[in-house]
């Protein structure tokens, strides 16, 4: 199933089990996107339902003649920022690594410590894989804009590499 | 770090990208032919792109849909409930309105209490007379017990969304 076609049926139903659809056909990119804002497999299942969960209630207000993509990125990373914001700083502990949840590398690293800003077009683009139109579309500006903020945002996190050595 | 260097590093990522000018590419090139500390931040920023497409993340945990589902059926049943316990709390905050409406409804409860804790007074001194609230007063102190009870579920509920996870 197509996720656009997925985000159509459930926003014409409204019911739990199209929408279960569309969970399932999202639940990588979005678990992966949370993943890359937090580095904590139990704190991105957190932000991933708390994603799905706003969609849920939001579905509404989705216009239909417009791509879905978009607007539930849009959304997606609204609710990851103000997650953060809530978010309770932990202290800094070594932790146990497993198969299931890799240590975070040097660039997951300094991605995660960008400013949301320059963090979610990143992670919008090159981890969930969004053209520039639907990343521009899903911050609400221009694809010159969403070009320029990607480069800075690649700069920084250059120069934030750099500064660590990398 | 000469000045030439400060002006290729800020034009790296658009170099990348093949956005430059080609007057100003061939300017870069020329520079980083020249500059191995400017090629290394070349190669840097080259790579980052396919690195960023190539972060690895764990396969979400199999009960998120089953979690998600869950939480969506809650929110389903808090939104059929909501119109109901908005309209108890509001027939019951009227009710307590009507009942104590104006001031001389007030000023006849305050009467009627400070008239109970003096019965009360009387009988923990020794009175015989067990000390008998007024019915309406009764009926005030059900009403509230009520509000307060269908307030609870109401906040039982609200509480129920989701929200960031303490983290030891």
């Amino acid at each position: 199933m197509r996720a656009d076609t997925a985000g159509r049926i459930a926003v014409g139903d409204g019911g739990p089990e199209p929408f279960e659809a569309l969970v399932r056909a999202y639940q990588r990119r979005v678990y992966g996107f949370a993943y890359q804002q937090l580095h904590d497999p139990a704190e991105a299942q957190d932000l991933a339902q708390e994603i799905f969960v706003k969609l849920y209630r939001n579905l509404g207000a989705y216009d239909q003649s417009r791509p879905f993509e978009p607007w539930f990125w849009r959304l997606a990373a609204n609710v990851a920022v103000n997650y953060r914001r809530r978010r309770v700083p932990a202290p800094e502990e070594p932790r146990e690594v497993g198969v299931s949840d890799p240590a975070p590398s040097e660039l997951a690293g300094a991605l995660a410590a960008l400013d949301p800003a320059h963090r979610v077009p990143l992670v919008l683009h090159y981890y969930a894989d969004l053209p520039l139109e639907a990343v521009a579309g899903a911050l609400g500006i221009s694809v010159g804009a969403a070009k320029s903020r990607l480069h800075r945002a690649r700069a920084q996190l250059r120069r934030n590499l750099e500064s660590e050595g990398a | 770090m000469t000045d030439l260097c400060r002006e290729t590093r800020l034009l790296l990522e658009d170099y990348v990208d093949g956005a430059l000018e080609p007057g100003r590419a061939a300017r870069v090139r020329g520079h980083l032919k020249e500059c191995r500390a400017c090629a290394a931040e070349h190669d840097l920023a080259a790579s980052l792109p396919s690195r960023l497409r190539a972060l690895a993340a764990p396969a979400p945990p199999e009960n998120l849909v089953a979690a998600v589902m869950e939480a969506v059926r809650r929110e389903r049943r808090t939104r059929r409930l909501a119109p109901v316990l908005v309209a108890l709390e509001a027939g019951l905050v009227a009710m307590a309105a009507w009942y104590l409406s104006g001031l001389s409804g007030l000023a006849s409860l305050a009467g009627r209490m400070a008239a109970d804790a003096g019965q009360l007074v009387g009988w923990g001194a020794g009175s015989p007379t067990v000390p008998s609230p007024a019915a309406g007063d009764v009926f005030l102190v059900l009403l509230s017990i009520a509000l307060a009870l269908v307030c609870a579920v109401h906040l039982g509920l609200l509480s129920q969304a989701p929200g960031p996870r303490r983290r030891a």
